[in-house]
């Protein structure tokens, strides 16, 4: 019986990409360049998909070559974060962690949909954040607002208050699909795709809980448009 | 198939992104329309100020520096080469004896502690399980850019304008929309349509089976490239030779044309061998073998079908001769494992089966740099036969950190999470997993440079996974893969990476 053997051909072909030696250098010379962080210059500048696609593979050897990836993405994530902890300082905090991980952990991104990737980090970092606070969330059944209010006319400061209000008493799995679809601006499949559920899924669930704050608006200020 | 009110509403919801005035898709309940851009448009925030941005920036840049290792590391000039690791057993604490193998089972120590068969999970040709790949919102025979022109035509087009390089699919869908027969506005959603959990049971190949394999009939597979095979009654078994050209979880993405697949992964394309549960019986075991002779002779260890992490370092295991030929019955008598009773202390039956055992779901399995994997694909009923393609993939993780709780779930179209980690030589990793409501997961540990692989099922409380205190030998990045174990389940879980004293 021939014994088969593992194939020799590679063994001694070097990986595709190792790490250099000079990679922590880099991540002090991308220290250096917090400086370069122009913070009059727009955040979209020169930013388009097969771009992100060669700064996150030079950013791998390169950490600095990340700036204006963080640049395009930073309001999607500072938003995110701070619907779901209500709190510019911790949305900063959560921000901070989400990015610091996203770069460590940057040689492990295979390609694919980066925003997905992005996310699920940051969705990962909100619920360990909200495991260490132990902070209890109330379903919009079981909202404690009385069914008398009603506002004949709701200035928009007023309304946009009110539908804040209503989303952030959403329980943590609404806000959070909320969260993702309003301020990371993503799609049901990306969603799905970080929440574990099929695409179909949470746009059934959208719709739901839309259907639901748009009752619940309604049934507050009385705005028979809606 | 048409648009449904959900489909409808995110449409809306991602074109109001970019203008706020873009009428709705035609068949959106025009009230829920109306609150939907209010919504967004009271809802979306302003960009944060650049202090912010620049504040934030700044504390990552201090986060990353104070991170121990925040870069790749390179390979230690002195680890094994990917080859040598292969090819050596790696020590295992005394609480993971039972997953130890004898060293004429060196070989198939990586098979054997991932025992991932597919059972046609894949089977929707137009779904990806990856999960980071999008799928298309709606498709289906309307989706006609000939059809007749609309006013709702004339609506998209202004959407299309207006969007972004981003919104293409949205854009898409919008045109598909428009063209198709008025979308019913009280056309229910279309509920998920998960396969059906039914756990198919192993059959026994008749003693004898032979698999007919040789190395040269194993066809390179390569990432990215999908290949064609088919099984049939002289080709049963369809052989591969993967090799990783970086470190991380690979999936084997099989789709069948008519017939259920399995699949399994061997080091050496000469052996397989596996060991996995099967519900009240025990435990299976399965070989794959290609002639009558095996050099040296196999011996399979035994292990109870409950074993525990709890209890002493004595050696557990008993070995269990095993002939060269399929379809044999074996009994053995495990030793106690120590006083507080936590072997099981009955005869177990050991079943000897000629194929992979598809009580496992993913072909999922974590791979070192330049490691190589022999991946077979048969039928599971060993009767049917067909077409079918496969396409290896890295499956991109999630970065986390030691302390990290995380709560997910696990479906039938996302059954596994893979994580990532920067761990030290000296740290001491535990690893808690709980499935909620009897959720049965397995878990995968590996990194960059060794290649065998701690595995565990059942160790933890009930049928959760755990690993216990298990020692990092080298500074590397490390990878953990959680898998539903049992085919087309699904179930919320928590998992804790608890670094150890």
């Amino acid at each position: 019986m021939t014994l088969w053997r593992r194939s020799p051909a590679h063994v001694d072909s070097p990986p595709e990409r190792t790490a250099q030696p000079d990679d922590v250098l880099n991540l002090h010379r991308f220290d250096h360049d917090a400086d370069a962080l122009d913070e009059t210059q727009p955040a979209e500048a020169a930013y388009s998909p097969n771009e992100e696609a060669r700064l996150l593979r030079l950013a791998q050897h390169d950490p600095s070559a990340f700036a204006p990836i963080y640049e395009h993405y930073f309001d999607r994530v500072y938003h995110y974060c701070l619907r779901r902890v209500d709190d510019p300082q911790e949305a900063e905090d959560l921000c901070s962690q989400v990015f610091t991980r996203v770069l460590t952990g940057l040689h492990t991104y295979r390609g694919g949909l980066f925003a997905a990737w992005l996310f699920q980090i940051a969705h990962h970092v909100v619920v360990n954040h909200y495991r260490a606070r132990r902070v209890p969330f109330v379903s919009l059944d079981t909202l404690d607002l009385p069914d008398d209010t009603t506002w004949d006319t709701l200035e928009e400061a007023e309304a946009g208050r009110l539908l804040g209000q209503l989303i952030a008493e959403l329980t943590d799995e609404q806000r959070e699909l909320v969260a993702l679809m309003l301020d990371a601006e993503l799609t049901s499949s990306e969603i799905g795709a970080i929440l574990g559920k099929s695409a179909g899924a949470v746009r059934i669930q959208l719709h739901r809980i839309i259907k639901a704050l748009r009752e619940r608006y309604h049934k507050i200020s009385g705005d028979s448009l809606l | 198939m048409n648009a449904t009110p959900s489909d409808l509403l995110e449409v809306y919801l991602i074109a109001l992104r970019d203008d706020s005035q873009v009428p709705p898709p035609p068949g959106l309940d025009p009230a829920l329309a109306a609150f939907a851009r209010k919504l967004v448009v009271e809802q979306k925030r302003e960009p944060a100020e650049a202090a912010v941005r620049a504040r934030v920036w700044q504390k990552t840049l201090a986060n990353v520096s104070a991170v121990s290792s925040p870069a790749p590391r390179p390979v230690p000039v002195n680890a094994p080469a990917p080859h040598q690791g292969m090819t050596a057993v790696r020590p295992m604490p005394a609480s993971k004896v039972r997953r130890n193998r004898s060293a004429g089972f060196a070989m198939a120590a990586v098979a054997a502690a991932v025992v991932v068969i597919a059972v046609g999970i894949l089977t929707l040709s137009n779904r990806s399980t990856d999960g980071l790949i999008e799928e298309p919102i709606f498709g289906g025979p309307n989706r006609n850019a000939d059809a007749g022109q609309s006013n709702a035509s004339t609506q998209v087009a202004a959407i299309a304008a207006t969007a972004t390089a981003r919104e293409n699919e949205i854009r898409e869908t919008l045109t598909a929309v428009s063209n198709q027969p008025q979308a019913s506005p009280t056309s229910t959603p279309v509920p998920d349509t998960g396969l059906n959990s039914t756990v198919l049971p192993p059959t026994v190949v008749p003693p004898g089976e032979v698999l007919a394999l040789s190395e040269e009939e194993a066809q390179p597979l390569v990432v990215g490239q999908k290949r064609t095979g088919e099984i049939s009654a002289e080709r049963p078994v369809a052989l591969y030779h993967f090799v990783a050209d970086q470190a991380g979880a690979v999936l084997f993405e099989i789709v069948p044309d008519g017939f259920e697949p399995m699949v399994g992964y061997a080091s050496e394309p000469t052996l397989y061998v596996g060991i996995e549960p099967v519900g009240a019986v025990g435990y299976s075991v399965e070989m794959a073998q290609p002639g009558e002779t095996f050099s040296p002779a196999p011996v399979l260890t035994a292990f109870p079908t409950t074993p525990t992490l709890v209890g002493s370092a004595t050696v557990t295991a008993t070995p269990l001769p095993v002939s060269s030929s399929a379809g044999q019955i074996a009994t053995v008598t495990p030793v106690p494992r120590s006083d507080s009773g936590q072997w099981f202390n009955a005869p177990l039956t050991l079943t000897i089966y000629g194929h992979m055992n598809p009580n496992s779901v993913l072909p999922l399995l974590i791979l070192a740099e330049q490691e190589d994997v022999y991946v077979f694909v048969r039928a599971f009923d060993d009767t049917s036969m067909g077409r079918f393609t496969i396409e290896p993939r890295y499956v991109m993780p999630l970065p986390v950190t030691y302390d990290d709780v995380l709560v997910g779930e696990l479906t039938t179209e996302t059954p596994y999470m893979v994580y990532t980690f920067e761990g030290n030589a000296g740290d001491v990793l535990s690893v808690e997993v709980e499935g909620f409501e009897g959720f049965n997961t397995n878990l995968q540990l590996g990194n960059r440079v060794e290649t065998l692989r701690w595995f565990d099922d059942d160790s933890g409380p009930g049928v959760n996974p755990e690993l216990y205190r298990v020692p990092l030998t080298l500074d590397d990045t490390y990878f953990l893969v959680l898998s539903a174990t049992l085919p087309r389940t699904s179930g919320r879980f928590q998992m804790r990476l608890v670094q150890e004293e």
